[in-house]
């Protein structure tokens, strides 16, 4: 197990939770879709597992994790490089080997020619392919990936795919919270729908489908299905 | 709707907008108890200049730099579109509203630069006239050289989007002009000036009022006049968080990212960080040197025992203020750091040795002059 959640109650103001009654695990190697309408709790779920929520009840069991915010963080005014610096001194690997890593990644993702300049000034998808570049580079136990898709063009997002693949085939457990239902259902090993802040569903696709009565449906239609439901029997219980 | 009324309604909401923005410091009391006074004080000193501008002097070195005075004004000279990020789904598709627009509005940019450039002038008027004794024919020629700078100036403005670029060309413009101005006669200026506003005005109507090429670059330029009397308020607020210039894509200090330390640990990588953070942070260096330059002034100026009080008391505000703890703390509130989270330990063992490495430089340069002037004085 590389991340247990146990959320009881999380929310950004005391007697007013986002989230209720939100648990999983996930595993080594296990890929794990985080999917749910808009301000259904997936942020705040984020939040909590990195501890940045001030009102939370419940318990977090997670180490050595990487993160890909929704919206790229940089050090303001430091280069790209000094960012790789920064992460280098703050982890237990071996320089040398860092140091190819990165060179590896910079080409793949192609901004060895900007390594140099501040990530403020680059586009919004060369900053998320920066900041990509960090989580990968930390081999972390966990990634936990708060819309990794966003602004990469087609080319990159093959790449990244390629990407999540190798690491967890190193043994990483990735949580991806992503919008991008149909590459979701491709790779994900399993989905956590979370729907007006409770965990409507966890389980295989087999098993959302089971759950949406949907035997041969898509993610798509199975997560339309669970999500109008719950809301509707929320309303009845209003 | 014409590109008449699009720009009356942009220019009246303008005109309003800025006047609330003033409206927040400036009341009427400060207009009878400061402008008033103040007008009527520029007025009566401007006539007290007309008449004694004969008694100025008016050899030739200051001749030139006087010319060259006036010709630093020109910088303010610029161009507004009016131009709206929103106009690229409104505007774009209606080539012909979009022309409109421009059109008005940069015939009251060109009217506002007359204007305003003719009043710059008119204040060293009395001194050209009755100092240096030129003719009514002999002003007018310089008046239309100072013009066309002051044109060029904005057009630079409009076009070129890298600062560094605009400020290279600007000052390139500005030293060939105020040579042109010490070397050649009045009436070559006065037709040199003519000839570079004529061509200006016409490549502004054949190429920059139709084109969209500048379009995102004359969006930012107008954000920026949209808030410059906020920003003023702002700026002179000491309560207020000021944001840093950088200059460029790549760091002027360290710009291949050389790294400080060959050790590499958690401790000399924050270190590094925050080093690199606060010396490419305009606000902070400017901050902390200032410091050390206001008591260096008042050390100077004040008795001797006094500036060994003011030296012991920069001891104590750096040492034991909260200042150079404030700046740490700044520099570790971004939100990067739940990216590549720091130790709470790791955080409190660099914030000391960055605390020390800001304390030591700056109260040995103190030291060193009090000292210096210390013995001096006996």
């Amino acid at each position: 197990m590389v991340l247990h959640c146990r959320i009881e109650e999380a929310g950004y103001s005391k007697g007013d939770p986002v989230l209720k009654h939100v648990e999983f695990t996930i595993r080594p190697g296990e890929l794990v879709g985080l999917i749910g309408p808009n301000g259904a709790g997936k942020s705040t779920t984020i939040k909590s597992l990195l501890g940045a929520m001030e009102h939370l009840h419940g318990e977090i069991e997670l180490e050595h994790y990487s993160y890909i915010p929704e919206r790229p963080f940089f050090y303001p005014g430091l280069t790209l490089m000094e960012h790789f610096h920064f992460l280098l001194s703050t982890i237990d690997v071996d320089e040398k080997q860092f140091m190819e890593d990165m060179e590896q990644l910079l080409k793949e993702f192609d901004l060895e020619k900007v390594v140099h300049h501040y990530p403020d000034s680059y586009s919004k998808g060369m900053q998320q392919k920066a900041m990509i570049m960090l989580a990968f580079l930390k081999k972390a136990d966990i990634h936990i990936m708060d819309e990794p898709f966003m602004g990469l063009d087609p080319k990159v997002f093959r790449k990244l795919l390629n990407r999540i693949d190798e690491e967890k085939r190193r043994g990483a457990g990735i949580l991806m919270s992503t919008h991008v239902l149909d590459t979701a259902e491709k790779i994900c090993d399993r989905f956590l729908l979370i729907s007006t802040g409770r965990l409507i569903a966890d389980g295989t696709l087999q098993d959302i489908r089971e759950k949406s009565h949907l035997p041969d449906g898509s993610l798509f239609d199975c997560f339309h299905i669970l999500t109008e439901r719950e809301i509707d029997d929320r309303l009845e219980t209003v | 709707m014409t590109g008449w009324k699009l720009f009356k309604l942009r220019f009246m909401k303008d005109l309003a907008y800025q006047r609330k923005v003033l409206g927040i410091v400036i009341d009427w009391t400060t207009w009878v108890y400061i402008f008033l006074p103040f007008f009527i004080f520029v007025i009566v000193q401007y006539v007290e200049f007309w008449k004694n501008a004969a008694a100025i002097s008016s050899n030739p070195l200051i001749q030139n730099v006087v010319v060259a005075l006036l010709l630093l004004f020109s910088f303010n000279g610029k161009f507004r579109s009016y131009m709206q990020e929103a106009d690229q789904l409104f505007l774009f598709d209606r080539p012909k509203l979009y022309r409109s627009l421009r059109k008005y509005a940069f015939s009251c940019s060109l009217l506002k630069n007359v204007v305003v450039s003719f009043f710059v002038f008119l204040v060293f008027l009395p001194w050209f006239k009755r100092g240096v004794g030129l003719g009514w024919e002999e002003l007018f020629y310089l008046y239309l050289f100072f013009f066309s700078l002051w044109l060029l100036h904005g057009t630079a403005k409009s076009i070129l989007k890298h600062p560094l670029t605009y400020w290279f060309t600007a000052i390139v413009l500005y030293i060939s002009m105020v040579l042109f101005a010490i070397r050649l006669p009045l009436a070559v200026l006065g037709s040199l000036g003519t000839v570079i506003s004529m061509l200006l005005l016409i490549w502004h109507v054949l190429k920059l009022i139709p084109t969209k090429k500048y379009f995102f670059h004359e969006v930012n330029e107008e954000n920026k006049e949209r808030s410059r009397y906020a920003r003023m308020i702002l700026g002179v607020a000491p309560n207020v968080e000021k944001m840093p210039i950088r200059l460029g894509k790549r760091p002027l200090f360290l710009r291949n990212s050389r790294r400080l330390f060959r050790e590499i640990s958690p401790e000399k990588g924050l270190l590094e960080l925050v080093i690199k953070g606060f010396l490419r942070h305009s606000v902070y260096l400017g901050s902390y040197l200032q410091i050390i330059g206001v008591t260096l002034f008042a050390i100077l100026l004040l008795p001797l025992w006094m500036k060994w009080v003011i030296f012991f008391l920069f001891v104590v505000f750096l040492n034991y203020n909260s200042w150079l703890k404030g700046l740490y703390e700044k520099l570790l509130d971004q939100y990067f750091f739940t990216v590549v989270p720091i130790q709470e330990n790791i955080r409190e063992t660099v914030g000391l040795t960055f605390k020390r490495l800001l304390f030591i430089p700056a109260v040995a340069v103190v030291g060193f002059v009090t000292t210096l002037l210390t013995i001096i004085t006996l």
